[in-house]
């Protein structure tokens, strides 16, 4: 079973703010000082850089070693989208492991607020809505099916159909992740909201509404990555890779819903996933039952509800009943996205999630804390993951 | 070259707008397409070694990659698989339809395809539904479709 000794060394982030003054490459370097300081590392010992979103809304690997005075051996740059978190964090740790480098440092540092919205044509990666073949969330601008929300709707429409959902319960997912967020003085979005609010929410595609979405916030997290050995001896309690299992892709996959669910996949079939047979449970020596908190990509609501599904923490089409009634919130058997999630904190593609995952892992949650939480896991619907213990 | 007898209804797009600039790169696929929509034809991919249909058009059949295949014309008949109704227009050019569906549809022979839903802003999974050919104001053609009433 593959297997790597990494772990995460040190943290720094600015916050989810709604908007920022200040440039991607001050941002940036207020991010990395912070994890610097949080780690006891000196800027010197970074010798290999991964950037995630890169220009316009970030910065590229080279501008990024130029402007924060970084002197690496070792760069590279994921597409701009948001998906790529995880496999970021597991490029740098092979990297690390293998011993091309000591010290790597992980960014997400880019301004949404400079753009108009995601999907529409002031974002920057409007064109690719037209790839051959159909957009990266199943765009086809011609047709009207337009940003991501549109995927994600038809997506959930299917998913409501197949198994007979009540849209109106769609609502819980969005109000726990709010409930959380009011504990997170970093989260972009405090005010309580209730079931009746998200009932009353308007459509931006139905049938997802205004808090069935996402909100765009400025981002810029550093992490520090080195051996398991060598984080021993920093400042900060080492929380260390357990697992990796990384993105798919096929005719089959989707970004938006489980294989077989039937929207832009070759087949529709019953689901069955792979649940505890996912590769990555066999990698950290885990179960699903082990995982004492879940961080999920949750651009839309329903994506929590796939991931659930996916990873085998509820039965196909039961996530919706499964994260009534307090499940899943901060006290509850699965606390999921405790840092209020892309739903509230922000949509920071996940860095905000790493951020939390750490800070839980290490007992410095504050008013978010989890009791005895020793094993985290981040996973998504693009069948991605990795599991956190220290 | 005149339409054929059972050829698909060739109407205009309500709005205003260039479908060059909300479609993928013109390749030889897509003139194809285009080509027959023209005539009144929705045309598809189909293997030419396991027979099966397939959109959008692709190098290799999803199912056995084999990389054979003719265009094979299909009737524009289909059910809803999926349907959304977008509230707010992400697109100018789509502003003065808002709000406005679009549908997932399984064609009679198998493959999906989407497009808006002309004339009704409610649905149903399972509803019939006949595909429309839009022309934009560039003259270019896109699939579209209608309720088809038994």
């Amino acid at each position: 079973m593959a297997s790597i000794d990494v772990a995460i060394a040190g943290v720094g982030s600015i916050g989810f703010p709604r908007s920022t003054a200040d440039s991607v490459p001050v941002l940036a370097e207020r991010a990395l000082s912070a994890a610097l300081e949080d780690a006891g590392l000196e800027r010197s010992s970074i010798d290999a850089l991964f950037v995630h979103i890169g220009s316009p809304r970030g910065l590229d690997y080279d501008a990024v070693g130029r402007l924060l005075a970084l002197d690496v051996g070792v760069a590279s740059q994921t597409w701009s989208h948001g998906r790529f978190t995880a496999t970021l964090l597991q490029h740098a740790a092979l990297m690390l492991h293998h011993g091309f480098a000591r010290y790597a440092l992980c960014l997400g540092a880019f301004r949404n607020s400079q753009f108009d919205r995601h999907g529409t044509p002031g974002f920057p990666d409007f064109a690719e809505a037209l790839r051959d073949g159909g957009g990266p969330h199943g765009e086809q601008p011609a047709a009207g099916l337009l940003a991501p929300v549109g995927g994600a709707a038809m997506a959930t429409r299917r998913y409501m159909h197949v198994y007979g959902l009540d849209p109106d319960m769609l609502g819980a997912v969005a109000v726990v992740q709010r409930r959380a967020a009011q504990r997170n003085p970093a989260a972009a979005l405090q005010h309580a909201i209730t079931l009746d609010d998200y009932r009353s929410s308007p459509f931006v595609v139905a049938p997802l509404r205004r808090l069935d979405c996402s909100i765009p916030v400025d981002v810029a997290v550093a992490l520090l990555l080195t051996t398991t050995e060598r984080a021993g001896a920093l400042r900060a309690k080492p929380v260390r890779m357990l697992g990796l299992q990384g993105i798919h892709a096929s005719p089959n996959e989707f970004v938006f819903g489980q294989p077989g669910l039937g929207f832009n996949q070759r087949d529709e079939f019953t689901y069955k996933p792979l649940g505890a047979a996912e590769p990555v449970f066999a990698a950290a020596g885990l179960r699903p039952a082990d995982v004492d908190a879940l961080y999920c990509y949750d651009g839309f609501s329903t994506q929590v509800l796939w991931t659930l599904e996916r990873f085998g923490f509820c039965a196909p089409g039961e996530a919706n009943d499964w994260v009534q009634h307090g499940r899943i919130e901060i006290g509850g058997e699965l606390p999921v996205n405790t840092n209020g999630g892309h739903l509230s904190e922000g949509h920071s593609n996940g860095w905000g999630h790493t951020v939390e995952i750490v800070r839980q892992l290490r007992g410095e949650a504050g008013p978010r804390q989890i009791e005895e939480c020793e094993c985290a896991m981040w996973a998504t619907t693009f069948g991605d993951a990795i599991i956190y213990g220290t | 070259m005149a339409p054929e007898s059972n050829a698909l209804p060739i109407t205009r797009f309500p709005a205003r707008g260039r479908a060059r600039e909300l479609l993928p790169p013109l390749s030889p696929e897509s003139e194809q397409f285009e080509k027959a929509l023209l005539q009144g034809r929705l045309e598809l991919q189909e293997c030419f070694q396991c027979m099966r249909l397939r959109n959008p058009p692709a190098p290799v059949c999803p199912w056995c990659c084999t990389s054979g295949h003719i265009w094979r014309s299909v009737s524009g008949r289909g059910r809803v698989h999926s349907w959304v109704c977008y509230h707010r227009a992400m697109h100018p050019v789509f502003a003065p339809l808002v709000p406005y569906v679009v549908v997932c549809v399984e064609l009679e022979e198998g493959p999906w395809l989407v497009g808006r839903l002309r004339d009704t802003v409610d649905t149903r999974i399972g509803q019939r539904v006949r595909a429309v050919i839009e022309r934009w104001d560039d003259g270019v053609p896109v699939p579209a479709f209608t309720i088809d009433y038994p």
